[in-house]
């Protein structure tokens, strides 16, 4: 793991992961808080932060915004005290929240802040996720100023993997490592032929995988209660996103068999043709 | 035998075209694009200039002629496959024997600069005898800004 910011032993330090797409609506934020109360739920103390200054929405898909006093612009300020600006989320003993300012500008803060904030709480937490804002501008070299690894979220479509495609290029030059969830797939729509598969989207961005999550209308259900979505195992996302917080744990989860398990790839496998 | 049962996939599944295969295309284009920062007019004259330096010692195949780029991680390589139909014989034979020792003494690597990034090459090293088509490729590190 590198951990190039911290500032004592590995042992003791949390990771940070910054999830980013660079394409705005791709779900970085209910990735974001999915993946974050997965890991809670799997015993580890995690923290998400909403590294989008001025456009806060990680709050809200939490259920958590009635509770916020300070944000993450007031810590860096010294306005308030570290612990003073977390909230602890209503279901999970684990979950905690560090909200963005919604009255500040992005360049409220700087990427030093940021690396300082990070270090405030990296000692505290197993994993830190930060919610990054869209776009490659300051809010994005913010949230990427404290980070060890990136999650790359995007979806199969031609816009979404041209912006991953640039973020990649943007992460590597800061030396950051990313992994890619391909978000709100349609497998029917993969057999047809009419959307990039698993493997098509792998092969253009050259980056590990670390999971697949289906389109699932339980998200926007999730986001209406303010509860993410692995609450609800019976769903496809919630399930998805735990496996993925699992691999972040080093966990062995194989992948699930994405390429041709259509019918005709099926039978064709079973008679030897395909 | 895989192309049959495709044929019947798409017949029997009332598939025509498949529009992810644009959607491909279209994407490797526009990425090639955006990782080498060549615009298309560009990247047409670096094919005109790389067929013409080509053409200096081989007689080759221009409609097999092709570049293509492959993302490896961080970096991009730039995969020139160009058939060769037959050394040129006009050459001075000193100019071939001293190209070749120069390949023969491993990878030569020429650096270039272009738009803010540095660019490496790395030139086949194959002899020009033995080469039925050459593949030549290089690496950019991924530009960034």
């Amino acid at each position: 793991m590198n951990l190039r910011n911290g500032t004592g032993s590995k042992k003791d330090m949390g990771q940070v992961f910054v999830v980013t797409s660079g394409k705005g609506g791709v779900g970085k934020t209910t990735a974001t808080a999915s993946i974050g109360a997965a890991l809670a739920l799997k015993g580890k103390r995690t923290l998400v932060i909403d590294a989008d200054i001025g456009l806060r929405n990680l709050d809200v898909i939490l259920g958590l915004e009635n509770r916020i006093v300070f944000n993450l612009v007031d810590v860096a300020r010294d306005v308030c005290k570290p612990t003073q600006a977390v909230v602890k989320s209503k279901k999970s003993a684990n979950l905690f929240l560090l909200p963005a300012s919604q009255t500040d500008e992005k360049d409220a803060v700087s990427e030093d802040d940021f690396c300082k904030v990070m270090d405030l709480y990296r000692r505290e937490y197993h994993f830190i996720l930060v919610d990054c804002p869209a776009g490659i501008e300051q809010g994005f070299k913010n949230a990427c100023a404290g980070a060890d690894e990136a999650l790359l979220v995007t979806t199969p479509e031609i816009s979404a993997i041209r912006d991953a495609d640039r973020v990649i290029g943007l992460l590597s030059a800061r030396s950051i490592e990313s992994s890619l969830i391909i978000n709100r797939i349609d497998f029917d729509m993969v057999r047809r032929g009419d959307m990039l598969s698993v493997d098509d989207v792998q092969d253009i961005l050259g980056i590990d995988l670390i999971g697949v999550v289906e389109r699932d209308e339980n998200i926007i259900v999730a986001a209406n209660c303010g509860e993410p979505v692995v609450y609800n195992t019976k769903s496809k996302a919630g399930p998805a996103f735990s496996k993925i917080a699992a691999r972040m744990c080093g966990e062995n989860v194989p992948m699930d068999d994405f390429g041709g398990s259509g019918f005709w790839e099926r039978l064709g496998r079973r008679i030897g043709l395909a | 035998m895989h192309s049959v049962f495709e044929f019947f996939k798409t017949r029997l599944c009332g598939g025509g075209r498949e529009s992810k295969n644009e959607a491909k295309s279209r994407l490797q284009f526009v990425l090639v694009q955006d990782r080498t920062g060549l615009n298309n007019e560009d990247m047409v004259s670096f094919k005109c200039e790389l067929v013409k330096v080509i053409e200096r010692y081989f007689v080759i195949d221009k409609q097999g002629f092709d570049v293509s780029y492959q993302r490896e991680g961080a970096s991009t390589t730039l995969l020139i496959n160009s058939p060769v139909v037959v050394r040129r014989q006009d050459i001075p034979d000193r100019e071939v024997e001293a190209k070749s020792r120069r390949r023969g003494k491993g990878r030569k690597k020429a650096k270039t600069r272009a738009a803010g990034s540095s660019a490496s090459e790395t030139v086949s090293e194959k002899s020009p005898e033995s080469v039925t088509g050459t593949g030549a490729s290089a690496t950019e590190p991924k530009v960034a800004v």
